[in-house]
């Protein structure tokens, strides 16, 4: 079973939730914490342990200059500008390259070979036995966030119970961490900016056709819309987290609130059944 | 030589269009003899990776010398790596003011080693 968390744009508390409910669900079962914020993971902030690691790696073309006689004809055929032909050389862009194989299909005289390139790499970890994190990394000016997330989604298995970190939004990456999951938890925050971007998600998931849940953070019992947009849709608000300097600072200092402080166990307790209802446990 | 100038349009009455790889034209003109020809810029609409492709444009073009706005920094790698000459444009105006601006020695050359 794959719950996943997800937020509209970043910094709305999508940790917070990922961390927590992962804790909660590791009292009583096994479960696979997956961090698919390949560009800025920090679950691993909250789980510090021994971490082994291996590269991920997309195919890029490699050139073999004494035989290239500058055609021209890989260049005209890369829509990603990933190369182009200049009077002297074939100028190379691995970053910018899709792995579509193209090029080396349209060069006439076979100069074109492939090469891995590296764009991120994985980290696993197993904080404590009921716990394993895994942790995508992508390499810093990499653009495949899409196909680091897909390497995280290879380590894990259909048949654990797995927690998701998403990207924030509704780009491509943010769908790759979304897709065939069986619940998707919403994080926002009761502003009119939050009730905008919540909406924006609300579409895509609801496209996928996954149960959503909301949790609300920051909650100040101010409703600017969150709460009625959730009726109205009759969305289940598993969980409302006070605007709390407190945990704020707690979460800054790497803390799990749930596990750190006795009033925040069962609310989250709470909602961990929730998700794994939801999620059709 | 030959002077390439991104333009908002195909004519020399248009603007000099201060996005270097999505402008809709490129004017190519000989400063010696005044030849001026223009390039739809098929690149305009397309997603990314666009300013290493225009710089491949360029050089298909027999392009020497280059009047542009800011670059990025893919298609400003591609120059550097093809010798071609840039100036800066700051500003806005015509592309024939771009062209006597030019002529005046009034434009600054971009330095190699930025
Ligand atoms: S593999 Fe495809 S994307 Fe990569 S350089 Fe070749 S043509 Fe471009
Ligand atoms: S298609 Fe092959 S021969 Fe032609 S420029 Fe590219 S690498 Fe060189």
């Amino acid at each position: 079973m794959h719950i996943v968390i997800a937020s509209g744009k970043g910094g709305t508390g999508k940790t917070t939730v990922a961390v927590n409910l992962a804790f909660i669900l590791s009292t009583e079962q096994r479960v696979v914490l997956a961090d698919c914020d390949v560009e800025e993971p920090n679950l691993h902030l909250f789980f510090q342990s021994q971490v082994a690691e291996k590269d991920v790696t997309l195919p890029v073309p490699d050139i073999e200059k004494s035989t290239c006689i500058l055609c021209g004809k890989c260049g005209e055929f890369c829509r990603y500008g990933a190369l182009i032909v200049l009077n002297d050389q074939v100028l190379q862009y691995p970053n910018l390259c899709h792995s579509c194989g193209g090029c080396s299909m349209v060069c006439p005289v076979g100069s074109i070979s492939e090469r891995p390139e590296i764009i991120g790499k994985i980290q696993v970890s197993d904080p404590d036995p009921s716990l394993h994190l895994v942790t995508g990394v992508l390499r810093e000016g990499s653009i495949h966030s899409p196909a680091m997330i897909r390497a995280v989604r290879k380590e894990l298995s259909s048949d654990d119970l797995v927690i998701l970190d998403a990207p924030p939004g509704t780009s491509c990456a943010a769908m790759e961490a979304l897709e065939g999951c069986d619940l998707c938890v919403l994080v926002t925050e009761p502003t009119p900016f939050g009730l905008h971007d919540l909406m924006l998600i609300y579409q895509v998931v609801r496209m996928f056709e996954i149960p959503v849940a909301v949790v609300i953070n920051r909650n100040d019992n101010q409703d600017t819309g969150v709460e009625s947009f959730c009726r109205e849709q009759s969305i289940p608000v598993i969980l409302k987290i006070p605007f709390d300097r407190d945990i704020a600072l707690k979460q800054g200092r790497g803390r799990i609130i749930s596990r750190d402080d006795p009033v925040w166990r069962e609310p989250f307790s709470r909602m961990a059944m929730e998700s794994l209802k939801l999620a059709g446990a | 030589m030959k002077l390439a100038i991104p333009a908002s349009g195909p004519t020399l009455d248009d603007q000099v269009d201060n996005r270097f790889a999505r402008a809709p034209y490129i004017i190519l003109i000989n400063p010696e003899d005044g030849e001026t020809s223009s390039l739809a810029n098929p690149y305009a609409q397309e997603g990314g990776g666009v300013g290493p492709r225009v710089v491949q444009l360029l050089v298909q073009n027999q392009v020497t010398h280059l009047i542009a706005p800011r670059i990025g920094g893919h298609a400003e790698t591609a120059l550097l790596a093809t010798g071609i000459t840039v100036f800066m444009w700051e500003g806005s105006g015509s592309v024939s003011s771009a062209i006597e601006l030019y002529k005046a020695g009034k434009l600054a050359a971009m330095t190699q080693t930025s």
